[in-house]
């Protein structure tokens, strides 16, 4: 797994090379648009994050083994899903300026976002809030699986409230080129191995981070503390 | 299961009967918002009157959130005493979220009357489903409230805490009880319907999975 970062920066370079230079300009839009290729990976990586964190949460209830190993990755891929999102909604919001003449609108995607960023922060201040291992296992865990509930109902609430993003998948089919769509999907390759790297190198990260707890803790048990 | 959370649904009533720890301060609270509606937005129920619905909802969620979030506070300062009872522990969830229930709806059916006087705006004719509005809303309020306070009693933020988690949380049920109370005050009070059931939808749900999930809370 060590390995996936060397992965990760040729397919960046990659998806760079095709979302710069190789694609053309949409006319409507302009060179603004390039930026899109990375939004659109972010949020799709972002997703998947916070999915991983629901399923990782869901086994850390129900499985009898490896709660430790389990909540460990939950906690990462909930750190990395929040790296995306923030990723997502700045480049999301300067393309915004360009396009629309604003940082901030209430678009349904966009505020479902900033909703789902308020959602999984909380997720890290109930962590940080817990101080028993077993106790903040469990409760960050039951946590999660609710937003990741909420998550949906939000998106519909706030589409009923208004709409104006642009939808790149309608039900009739692709509004992109077959052109755009490759560099779209290396683009979300590249940025899917670069949070499965983050992912393992944050949760080995906190193996060692509890690890150097337990000892210090046993070191002054030892010296009487 | 049922008999056990009436039981403890009075031990708790009574507890609050007896000290009105909660309803006070909090109904309080909700009457002071109204006021300083009037100064931040200067006065004038002109000014007022259109934006009546989000300021009523802001104003019940806001003052409800100071009752709903001890009611397992209580159960957090007297240690851990309850978990002993020979009882299931859904029962425990589902008192708390009774009381909860209760207590914002009489914060409510307070804080509506009282804002519509102050904000000048008359109570919408349609006055049986301005009513389910109020009761969807706080029932889904106090259920999202119920499960959050009983994941936040055992921190060491516990107040400070429960409005980041809570308040995003419940925005979707904001949005569906503010648009829902500003249809009733239109014309075609149609689009209120929709609304409705999205309110009814997170109401049903955020009451089941807290209650499943409750169980898991009570082990460590």
């Amino acid at each position: 797994m060590r390995y996936l970062r060397w992965l990760a920066l040729p397919l960046w370079l990659v998806g760079l090379y095709l979302a710069l230079i190789w694609v053309p300009d949409v006319r409507s839009l302009g060179v603004s648009y390039r930026i899109f290729y990375i939004h659109l990976g972010m949020a799709w990586t972002a997703l998947l994050a916070m999915t991983a964190n629901f399923v990782l949460s869901l086994l850390v209830l129900v499985r009898r083994k490896g709660k430790e190993e389990t909540d460990r990755f939950a906690q990462a891929s909930a750190e990395v899903g929040i790296l995306m999102t923030t990723a997502t909604l700045a480049s999301g919001m300067l393309w915004a300026r360009v396009a629309w003449g604003a940082f901030w609108t209430w678009d349904p995607r966009l505020t479902t976002t900033a909703i789902m960023w308020f959602l999984y922060i909380g997720y890290i201040l109930l962590r940080q809030a817990i101080d028993d291992d077993a106790r903040r296992r469990v409760y960050s865990a039951v946590y999660a699986l609710i937003i990741f509930i909420d998550v949906p109902i939000v998106y519909l609430s706030v589409r009923w409230w208004r709409t104006i993003h642009p939808v790149v998948f309608t039900e009739t089919g692709m509004n992109i080129t077959p052109q755009m769509f490759i560099a779209v999907i290396v683009f979300f390759f590249a940025t899917l191995v670069l949070a499965l790297d983050l992912i393992y190198l944050r949760a080995f990260q906190e193996k060692l981070h509890r690890e150097l707890q337990r000892r210090r803790e046993r070191r002054l048990g030892r010296l009487g503390y | 299961m049922l008999k056990a959370a009436v039981w403890l649904f009075w031990k708790d009533l009574s507890l609050e009967l007896r000290g009105r720890e909660l309803l006070l301060p909090a109904g309080v609270f909700g009457l002071i918002i109204a006021m300083l509606y009037g100064f931040a937005f200067n006065g004038g129920q002109q000014v007022l009157r259109p934006m009546f619905p989000g300021l009523l909802w802001l104003g019940i969620f806001f003052s409800s959130f100071l009752a709903v979030g001890r009611a397992f506070g209580v159960e957090a300062e007297a240690g851990r005493q309850l978990l002993m009872a020979p009882i299931d522990r859904g029962s425990i969830f589902l008192a708390k979220l009774a009381l909860n229930v209760l207590l914002t709806l009489v914060l409510t059916a307070v804080l509506t009357p009282a804002f519509s006087l102050l904000l000048g705006a008359p109570l919408p004719s349609a006055t049986w489903l301005f009513i389910w509005t109020l009761i969807l809303g706080v029932v889904g309020f106090a259920a999202a409230g119920s499960a959050m306070g009983a994941l936040t009693a055992q921190t060491r933020l516990r107040e400070l805490l429960l409005p980041a988690l809570l308040l995003p949380f419940t925005s979707p049920l904001l949005l569906g009880a503010v648009n829902a109370t500003g249809a009733l005050y239109t014309r075609d009070i149609s689009p209120a319907g929709s609304w409705l059931w999205l309110m009814a939808v997170f109401d049903g749900i955020f009451i089941l999975v807290p209650l499943l999930l409750f169980e898991y809370l009570t082990e460590v």
